[in-house]
């Protein structure tokens, strides 16, 4: 019995070739879709929980609510809050810190520019990361001793063994005045090497050293600075402790030490300044929101739901074209269920059989799926930006899921037309020549509509997501991000920074030199508190350090007052603590000004402001600039001119001569930093790492809209094959009343227009719906066009179109006497 | 029917020859045959003698592989399809053995079709026309069923409706009672007669003697060529 029902099964999937080719190569692309969905699915789940321990560790986050500004968050806490909790809160049963700091690292003659973790001596011990060579506890015992990563081992040394060893970098923490200091340098002795670590984990780590070590970048002010976040703090709880008590138990600290009035003439709780949350560390790769810091790309729930959505909808309309083509054949197999019924077959036995062909097919669509994922696989992990891997062996739960997964499939496929090829009535069928079967019709029609819905709702969605990136990176921001190079000032003097930015402005192909304490899309920042005199209200606006070439560089208009001038001491100020600069002067932008409740730019112009104690004049009001990118609302800014306050130079480029410019800042580096990195860069390339997250995910839905319509569109090609074959006839009597080809080349096309553009009534709300969110995250953002939505609908249309166009051309050119005579 | 009636079919060693990489089957062979205006013939012969071939020629369906075919007075043998379909929906009406309505269309839009490829007819004209024919063939009451509502005689008065609602001059039937039984044989004989008696020329194949006597003149086919011609008063 079961032979016969393979050897039936096989003889048809062989002699009906084309639906058998659908079936199958749909369900496989959908099948392979749902596998490499599954692995990035499981990869961003799988962060970090294979650490021992790891669940008793929280990473600790404060987030800053200074007045008159919106909440800022961070993934980073102060430098001194771990080691206060550990003293304070009982729960609190360890603690370990992260500095995550770039540096030149010296290797005999070589140079390398490597991120370099400071760390707690008990990091190892709290992240018990697999070592090659070493031994956890006392690796970073020493304060000037380093860990390497395998492959930082191998870059530096090659094959040879590198413990022991010696590296050298420059000193860190020295004052600005400092030239002894800043010009020594400082030799590390390796003391182990570190697994390279998978890709699971929110950690990156290349080299890690003592944070008591001389090579600290962080000089001791800005780790006993309260008001800034600096630092990875990690917590390791006592087992069955709330997160939720610990984290209410650091409202006193915060109190403590946290305290504006340094800054701001108020007497604010600093619990009210500061929250602290803590965040498992299993759950920091997914919450870390995209604006803020982390070691490597953080990933989103909104991505992960995202994607399992898009890979769960086109399995779905994989197995609908598995049921659409299955239901159509039905009435070919007519002739044989009413056989099988005239010899005894049950109802139940029917059954049994179409559905194991169809779990047949299945299994065989699962074959290939495996195929199509491991050709795939390296192409999606570029695409999400992971290190994706599958082994049959080792991902055994993986691949019994997807086995589930295509059984399933099948059944769930077969379940349908399984039940109405087994209650097909011998007598009629036997008797009938045609098999009519209205109910499968329309639920053909229903999953056509359906499969198209989701295909047009997902190409809207690519298109938005693609338009709306591309706006953001088109739009005017207000200042020209193009054809600059930054140069870190690295450890320079200001003598040196000075001299250092008269000579590259001499260079060939350069056109300007400007200084500045960030610049634009960095992601730190700094606030300043102002008050207007009179008025108790405090407002915080970030606060910048310009040279005054910097707004003439970017092409950032004055559009009141007038700029800084060099060499006017009462143009610039001093930023350290006991510092005073009464009466000096600043600069506002626009937003800055109407903030500060200045009707236009002209009046703020001459009038002064408290900066704590000192009272600044506002010189000049410079126009609006999108420094932090598309998706953050205009904000105010302060400039001020701080000539001692260390940054980065912006270098504007002649298009034309632009290698001549590069070598010059390279040979001009070289000559007054002989032993430091040069760490030159474009700003475009800052630029476009602000929409890099969004780009990728544009990316991928295009991938998969792709495949979406593609599996689609195979439905659609077997089931016009399947009824303009049943047509024939209708279109031989058209025919011989007159209808030309293209009349019913017209009526085909008509036939499977309708539920294309039922699917856009569908699709259109609900893409809709879900793209306004999307847009919502972007400060600037594209209206939703309708031209968007009928574009894609006349797209799919038109795609329908060329799918069919093939068969109807075919049935349309028959001569109907054929029709007529054999049907 | 005398000598001076136009001729309006007028077939001059018309041949029709199938072939296929191993086969080459004649259906015709050196048909001579002429059709005045307002006439009606049968043609009659065995199983395979290429009466279908015949009927699917003259109703411009299919081409001929030699000879000349006289339409009205013009040599249609070498008309594109596109041609050729213009001159049929005009001039021909057809009936078929089995009916060939559309089972999606009711009535009425079944007999709609043969006037729906012709742009110049308004809608509401059609709809007259419809309404017409279906009087005409007393199924008016039926123009809201759908075909298989109805019984053969009454599908087949339906697909005559259809026929003669575009007013062709010519009307070719194909065994058009070959389903049906005697009654309703007889009563579809009756309305293909009348239709004949106000003009419509008629060309029937039929295996049936008795209504072939219907026509006025009666060709024999044998293995693709004419045997017999006979007119009616002579039997």
């Amino acid at each position: 019995m079961f032979r016969n029902y393979l050897t039936i099964a096989l003889r048809n999937l062989s002699r009906h070739k084309l639906f058998s080719i659908i079936n199958i190569a749909g369900l496989a692309v959908g099948l392979a879709s749902v596998l490499l969905i599954a692995l990035f699915v499981r990869s961003e789940l799988s962060y970090d929980r294979w650490i021992p321990g790891v669940a008793h560790i929280y990473r600790a986050e404060v987030t800053f609510t200074p007045p008159g500004r919106p909440p800022i968050q961070a993934s980073t806490a102060q430098f001194l809050l771990t080691p206060a909790m550990k003293a304070e809160i009982p729960e609190v049963r360890d603690f370990t810190r992260l500095l995550h700091q770039y540096m030149t690292i010296m290797v005999g003659d070589h140079q390398f520019l490597d991120n370099v973790e400071l760390v707690d001596r008990n990091f190892l011990q709290v992240f018990k990361l697999p070592l090659v060579a070493g031994d956890p506890a006392t690796v970073l015992s020493q304060p000037q001793s380093v860990v390497l990563s395998q492959a930082t081992a191998r870059k530096y040394f090659g094959d040879a063994d590198p413990i022991g060893k010696i590296i050298t970098t420059g000193r860190g923490g020295c004052e600005p005045a400092d030239t002894a200091c800043a010009d020594s340098i400082v030799s590390l002795k390796v003391t182990g090497v570190l697994r390279d670590l998978p890709e699971n984990t929110h950690l990156a780590i290349n080299l890690l050293v003592p944070n008591t070590s001389l090579v600290n970048r962080t000089g001791p002010k800005d780790l006993a600075n309260w008001l800034a976040s600096n630092t990875f703090g990690y917590v390791v709880l006592a087992p069955g402790a709330d997160p939720r008590a610990v984290m209410a138990k650091t409202i006193p600290i915060m109190d403590r030490n946290v305290d504006l009035s340094t800054f701001i003439n108020a007497k604010i709780p600093g619990s009210k300044i500061a929250q602290i949350t803590l965040t498992p560390v299993v759950d920091a790769h997914l919450t870390t929101d995209r604006l803020n810091y982390s070691l490597k790309p953080a990933g989103s729930w909104d991505t992960l739901y995202g994607m399992m959505v898009v890979g769960a909808l086109l399995l779905l309309i994989a197995c609908f074209n598995f049921m659409n083509l299955a239901t159509a054949r039905a009435s070919l197999r007519a002739r044989e269920i009413s056989l099988r019924k005239c010899m005894g077959a049950t109802r139940g036995q029917l059954i049994a059989q179409f559905l194991g062909e169809s779990v047949l097919m299945a299994l065989l669509a699962l074959v290939l799926a495996l195929a199509l994922g491991e050709v795939f696989l390296s192409l999606f992990s570029r695409m999400v930006g992971r290190g994706l891997a599958f082994s049959y062996v080792q991902d055994w739960p993986v691949l019994l899921g997807m086995v589930g997964m295509a059984l399933l499939a099948g059944l769930f496929s077969g379940l349908y037309p399984a039940l109405v090829l087994s209650g097909f009535r011998p007598g009629a069928t036997l008797r009938a020549n045609n098999s009519g079967q209205g109910g499968a019709g329309l639920l053909r029609t229903v999953l056509v509509v359906l499969q198209f819905a989701v295909s047009i709702g997902l190409g809207i969605a690519a298109l938005v997501v693609f338009t709306q990136i591309n706006y953001a990176r088109n739009m005017d921001m207000g200042f020209r991000h193009d054809n600059i190079a930054l140069v870190s000032t690295g450890r320079m003097t200001l003598e040196t920074r000075e001299s250092f930015m008269q000579t590259l402005a001499r260079g060939p192909g350069i056109t300007a030199v400007a200084f500045s304490s960030s610049a634009p899309f960095d992601s730190s920042r700094s606030a300043v508190s102002v008050q207007v005199p009179g008025n108790p209200q405090f407002f915080t606006p970030d606060g910048i350090s310009v040279s005054p070439e910097f707004f003439d560089l970017y092409g950032m208009k004055i559009l009141a007052g007038r700029n800084f001038i060099r060499g006017r001491t009462e143009d610039t100020v001093e930023t350290s603590e006991d510092a005073r600069n009464e009466n000096h002067h600043i600069i506002l932008n626009s937003a800055a000004a109407r903030q500060l409740g200045f009707p236009d730019d002209q009046s703020a112009v001459g009038k002064t402001l408290l900066f704590n104690k000192d009272h600044l004049t506002v010189i000049g009001v410079v126009e609006n600039a999108l420094v932090r990118g598309a998706t953050v609302e205009m904000a105010p800014l302060v400039y001020y001119y701080a000539p001692k306050v260390n940054g980065t130079f912006s270098v504007r480029l002649q298009p034309s001569q632009i290698p001549a410019a590069l070598a010059y800042i390279d040979r001009t580096w070289k000559q007054f930093q002989p032993i430091a990195f040069n760490n030159r860069k474009f700003l475009s390339d800052d630029f476009a790492k602000l929409y890099a997250a969004d780009q990728r995910q544009g990316e991928i839905l295009g991938l998969f809209v792709g495949l979406a319509i593609f599996v689609a569109s195979l439905g659609l090609f077997g089931l016009a094959a399947f009824t303009a074959g049943r047509r024939n006839r209708e279109i031989g009597i058209r025919k011989v009343f007159g209808a030309r080809t293209r009349d019913v080349i017209a009526l085909l096309l008509w036939q499977f227009s309708r539920p294309v553009l039922v699917a856009n009534l569908i699709a259109w709300p609900v893409a809709w719906y879900y793209l306004r969110g999307f847009l919502n995250g972007y400060a600037y953002r594209i209206d939703m066009n309708p031209l968007y939505f009928l574009g894609v609908g006349l797209a799919a249309l038109l795609i329908a179109w060329i799918t069919i166009f093939g068969h109807a051309l075919k049935v349309a050119r028959a001569n109907p006497i054929k029709a007529l005579r054999y049907e | 029917m005398s000598d001076n009636t136009p001729k309006m079919i007028s077939l001059k060693h018309l041949a029709k020859v199938y072939r296929t990489t191993e086969v080459e089957t004649t259906a015709l062979r050196d048909i001579n045959l002429d059709v005045r205006s307002g006439e009606f013939v049968a043609v009659m012969g065995p199983s395979g003698c290429g009466k279908s071939t015949f009927l699917n020629i003259v109703g411009m369906l299919d081409a001929p592989s030699g000879g000349e075919y006289w339409f009205d007075g013009r040599n249609i043998a070498g008309y594109s399809e596109a041609q050729l379909s213009e001159l049929r929906k005009s001039a021909i009406g057809f009936v078929f053995q089995s009916f060939n309505l559309i089972d999606e269309l009711n009535v009425a839009e079944n007999v709609e079709l043969a006037l729906l490829y012709h742009r110049e007819i308004s809608a509401a004209e059609r709809k007259a026309r419809v309404a017409q024919a279906l009087e005409r063939m007393k199924i008016s009451h039926r123009a809201r069923h759908m075909p298989a509502q109805l019984s053969g005689g009454q599908q087949q008065r339906v697909a005559i409706a259809r026929a003669v609602v575009a007013r062709p001059k010519l009307i070719l039937a194909d065994e058009p009672t070959g389903n049906l039984d005697t009654a309703n044989g007889e009563e579809v004989m009756q309305l293909l007669t009348e239709l004949n008696d106000e003009g419509t020329t008629i060309v029937m194949v039929t295996h049936s003697l008795s209504h072939a006597e219907y026509a006025h003149r009666i060709v024999n086919l044998l293995d693709g060529a004419v045997v017999t011609e006979s007119i009616r008063e002579l039997l």
